[in-house]
């Protein structure tokens, strides 16, 4: 083995080291969530090595990544799905160990190790440039420990096609040597090494699998409505299809909340969206019009609600369109107080609600609409969903979400 | 040769139970985590408020006692009949008077008072305007009451009938303008004649349906302070009550 093979060998091995350490660090992120609670997203280059926190808003990009549906797969059966970066662990560790083995034992310039490296490489860049384009063309945002493995993965691509030209150099300089390998030893070595990569691959996804505890038990234990009947007629419908022959559901949301903006758009994506017949049972977090709010965490969001009654069957219209404008109507600093500027804009897209707006009226179906939430025991927060009168629990909204809605639903 | 792929098989056993064993105990902690409840210090929540009507601090034990009282007497709670009447009021609520004024007094912002006209029970528009405006800040107020009063200016008892009809066009007008289905178990009725804690000057700060001239004055004289008095008590209080019996 030449000396160009030997560099070109460390050039694959570093970039299968590097893949294993920014896979690993996004694994430990991923299986970290599988208690369902929050935790910190070590979300840079030098991922695990520095302190992160709940709180840190340089990590958004990476906690977009990993809430995103695209972070792992199979997530209606089993709680957050299989990560994808646990296949990754296994390549990259597969392309360390072998790229190693070929420089301990001299022997990397042998068909199997460039096959090994070359699979590898070229499933590494691959898969890359895939969640690159999610990256920018679905979630417009870039994780970093995620830019760290496409690093990897085109230093382990590099390093894989240049051991694969000096390997064929010094193979072909070598001749007709007698410890060189005949064809046949080469076409089984480079099965092993692809069978190799094929445990590598498949044993952490098996152990990941066998490890899982059992999740049914928790997703259906957050509470029922304590009635499903909406007597004062308080509900709003979020589409105006019709119902018949959906499955019911209450989503209780708050029209300026972020956490309910994010939910919304998650459910809208999820194939569940269209079985179910959603109503929407306003919340709003503002003590404008909410006495169980000792401050407004929301201001401006019983005048959105009060929109939303005004819409009455286009309620969903008006949640939507608050939903798009939550930014433009948050408070710019403490003093300010966006009901003004919420009314002109309300006003200025819907002027029929004019004689709507702040009369009598609507201030008791507003306070109704409250009173449902007293007369259920709800929880004063918002987003809460109700399928069949059954809460999806506030930890299944991200992760668990495909799960929890499969088991809700009864699909499973 | 040999040698050559028995370390390869040592090197992918090593790799093998290092991936396996690092995927077990992420996945086996978080697993543990998950069936003791044991969070991270940071991400400890508190249990939520559960919705629930509405109880403000002038909600003391005095006030909802005597509300209790009246309440339970006077047929909103465990039903019968609607209304008291001023001589089982006094009785009912067990205190003078000024103490049965003096509990009202923090809902000074939350109420209004109705006006009449001598020896009459129907509203007027800024009656109805107001009772519109108090009506529809229910809020979490589950009790919506009226006190209607009457002037000393006629007999005890037609002053009695006087207060009655008043309590009564306040609960109609709700009534008929907003057709609230649950509307009978919210509103009680209080009727008190000139007989029981008749209003003074104190209440001139109130929401009136109605400006009182005599209330403007600094410095009343005595028969200014009698016209005053006759005034505000030709009336009914009307406040939604925001405390949990």
């Amino acid at each position: 083995m030449s000396l160009r093979t030997t560099v070109f060998l460390v050039v694959a091995l570093l970039g299968g080291g590097l893949g294993l350490f920014y896979s690993g660090s996004s694994t430990v992120d991923f299986t970290n969530h599988l208690d369902r609670q929050l935790h910190p997203v070590s979300c840079s280059l030098l991922a695990g090595l520095q302190e992160s926190s709940l709180l840190d808003e340089s990590a958004a990009g990476c906690k977009a990544a990993l809430f995103s549906p695209y972070s792992s797969f199979w997530r209606d059966r089993y709680w957050g799905g299989i990560p994808w970066s646990l296949p990754a662990m296994g390549l990259f560790g597969f392309a360390l160990a072998l790229a190693l083995w070929g420089l301990v034992t001299r022997r990397g310039h042998e068909v199997a190790v460039s096959v090994g490296l070359m699979t590898a490489g070229s499933v590494a860049l691959i898969s890359s440039a895939v969640f690159f384009s999610i990256a920018m063309g679905q979630l417009h945002t870039v994780c970093k420990t995620c830019v760290g493995t496409y690093i990897s993965s085109v230093l382990l691509d590099l390093g894989a096609v240049l051991v694969f030209l000096s390997a064929w150099k010094d193979r072909k300089a070598a001749g007709d040597q007698a410890d060189r390998p005949s064809v046949r030893a080469s076409w089984i070595g480079s099965l092993v090494v692809l069978a190799e990569l094929g445990l590598a691959v498949g044993v952490p996804f098996l152990v990941y699998r066998a490890a899982l505890p059992d999740y049914q038990k928790y997703v259906t234990q957050c509470g029922t409505l304590k009635t499903t009947e909406d007597k004062r007629g308080v509900l709003l419908p979020l589409t105006s299809g019709d119902p018949a022959g959906k499955v019911p559901a209450v989503m209780v949301v708050d029209p300026q909340c972020p956490a309910c903006a994010a939910f919304h758009q998650r459910l809208k994506e999820s194939p569940w969206f269209d079985r179910l017949a959603i109503q929407i049972a306003p919340l709003p977090l503002d003590k404008d019009c909410n006495w169980m709010m000792t401050d407004s965490m929301h201001p401006g969001s019983c005048l959105l609600t009060q929109a939303m009654i005004c819409a009455k069957d286009r309620a969903g219209e008006v949640l939507e369109w608050s939903f798009q404008h939550q930014k433009e109507f948050r408070p710019i600093d403490k003093a300010d107080r966006p009901a003004q500027r919420i009314r002109e804009a309300l006003l200025a897209r819907w002027p029929e609600w004019k004689g709507c707006l702040d009369t009598p009226e609507t201030r008791i179906a507003l306070t109704s609409t409250l009173n449902w939430a007293v007369d259920q025991s709800l929880p004063v927060l918002t987003p809460q969903l109700y399928i069949q009168g059954k809460r999806l629990c506030d930890e299944d909204t991200d992760l668990g979400l495909e799960y929890a809605m499969t088991h809700l639903l009864g699909t499973r | 040769m040999k040698i050559a792929w028995v370390v390869n098989g040592v090197v992918v056993a090593v790799l093998l139970v290092s991936l396996g064993t690092g995927t077990r105990s992420m996945v086996t902690s978080a697993a543990r985590r998950l069936e003791t409840g044991e969070s991270l210090e940071a991400t400890k929540k508190a249990a939520p408020v559960i919705a629930q009507k509405a109880e403000e601090p002038f909600c003391t034990p005095e006030l909802k006692e005597t509300l209790r009282r009246v309440l339970t007497n006077c047929g909103l709670i465990g039903g019968g009949r609607r209304g008291c009447q001023p001589n089982e009021l006094r009785n009912v609520a067990q205190i003078s008077d000024q103490d049965f004024n003096t509990l009202f007094k923090p809902l000074s912002h939350r109420a209004g008072i109705i006006l009449f006209d001598p020896e009459k029970d129907d509203l007027d528009e800024g009656a109805k305007q107001l009772l519109d405006r108090l009506w529809a800040d229910q809020r979490g107020a589950s009790w919506f009451f009226v006190v209607a009063r009457a002037s000393t200016d006629d007999t005890a008892e037609r002053n009695r009938v006087y207060s009655h009809r008043r309590a009564n066009s306040v609960l109609f007008y709700l009534q008929e303008r907003f057709k609230d289905p649950d509307l009978e178990q919210k509103v009680g009725l209080l009727w008190l004649g000139e007989e029981y804690a008749q209003l003074d000057a104190s209440f001139c700060d109130w929401n009136l349906s109605r400006p009182v001239e005599e209330c403007r004055i600094p410095e009343r004289t005595r028969a200014q302070e009698t016209l005053l008095a006759k005034r505000l008590n030709r009336s009914a209080v009307v406040s939604w009550i925001d405390c949990r019996l």
